[in-house]
């Protein structure tokens, strides 16, 4: 009896898991675009705040999820950062973007030497 | 001679809608040198507003990121992108459309660059419902050889009515992706402008990072068809 409910458990666990393999979403974007869409229309402090809490959100959930973080995303966050002075903090999202697509790496040089200009000047 | 007739007439109007019928091309018969050059990322240009709807640039460069990423392809943040080449004073959408391809391999790294003209973006009520209509152009073009790749040129209609329902095929699948997305307010276009690019670029085919990828050279699709419905 205990046998044939540990093999019923498996079955349905892999009827579950099986389940779970055909319906799992690539990436999770969360409220992406009506955030940004909505900094765009009005560029003021709270919007840009709300965008930036989405992303951590978006970069939260794809790690609970085991899922790769959508394209671009660390490398937005890390864009505002920059604009905000936060460099170090920029750099090492800039780094996670370029670590999970390689094929972004000319792109993040370049952000990479563009902060470094700004830096230069006083 | 009665059941002949039938049978005759029964033939004659097969051959009538099947004439009428939507024509079908595999995807590497209709895109072949995006399967010869397998494109990883993209660079996806500021869209040209051609329509007096002043937020359609908006709402398609805040949505069409998501779609893309769906189909496998890595997209640049079109947020950070569009910053830099304004930092280079390119912020005029005609002139970089104007640039060679080769350009935005050299400056980004790019496999490709997609180019969007709106063309219309009508909003319409009626008594129980409403529809936006969307026309776009976009030419997905190698930044390696400067050869188009993937080309859409359509008109699509979103029923923001959000009743049950639903057309078949592969508008009906795509329909019940965003499902729930739809279910808001008429005036909120994000899931509309979501729903139009989904629909836009139906016939990409699969990128790297899709499981499908490369396994769909024969899936079929509708090149011409307009406008396509999306009744939600």
């Amino acid at each position: 009896m205990k046998l044939f409910s540990t093999i019923s458990l498996i079955l349905l666990s892999a009827i579950f898991f099986a389940g779970c393999a055909t319906q799992r979403p690539m990436y999770s974007w969360g409220d992406y675009s009506s955030s940004l869409y909505k900094l765009k229309k009005e560029p003021n402090d709270e919007n840009l705040q709300k965008h930036k809490q989405v992303l951590l959100k978006i970069m939260e959930d794809s790690k609970e999820n085991g899922l790769r973080v959508p394209p671009g995303v660390y490398c937005e966050y890390g864009y505002i950062l920059m604009k905000e002075g936060k460099s170090n903090e920029a750099l090492s999202y800039f780094g996670l973007e370029e670590k999970t697509y390689p094929e972004s790496a000319v792109f993040i040089q370049r952000l990479k030497s563009q902060f470094a200009k700004t830096k230069e000047q006083p | 001679m009665k059941n002949i007739k039938l049978i005759y007439l029964l033939s004659l109007l097969l051959i009538l809608v099947s004439a009428c019928g939507p024509k079908y091309i595999s995807k590497k018969d209709a895109f072949p040198n995006i399967y010869e050059e397998r494109p990883l990322s993209i660079l996806v240009l500021p869209p040209i507003n051609m329509t007096t709807a002043a937020d359609a640039k908006e709402y398609y460069a805040t949505t069409i990121a998501e779609p893309l990423s769906f189909a496998g392809y890595y997209i640049y943040p079109i947020e950070v992108t569009t910053d830099i080449l304004k930092n280079e004073g390119l912020y005029d959408t005609e002139i970089l459309g104007g640039l060679p391809p080769e350009k935005f391999k050299q400056f980004f790294g790019a496999d490709a660059v997609l180019y969007i003209k709106i063309l219309k973006w009508d909003t319409s009520y009626y008594v129980i419902g409403g529809n936006v209509t969307v026309a776009v152009d976009c030419l997905l073009k190698s930044t390696t050889t400067g050869r188009d790749l993937w080309k859409y040129d359509g008109t699509i209609v979103v029923d923001t009515t959000g009743g049950s329902g639903g057309s078949g095929g592969l508008a009906g699948l795509i329909v019940k992706v965003i499902a729930t997305a739809i279910q808001t307010a008429a005036t909120d276009y994000i899931p509309i402008a979501k729903q139009a690019n989904i629909i836009t670029i139906s016939s990409m085919p699969y990128g790297k990072y899709h499981p499908n990828f490369d396994k769909d050279r024969d899936v079929q699709i509708i090149l011409k068809k307009k406008p396509e419905e999306a009744s939600q």
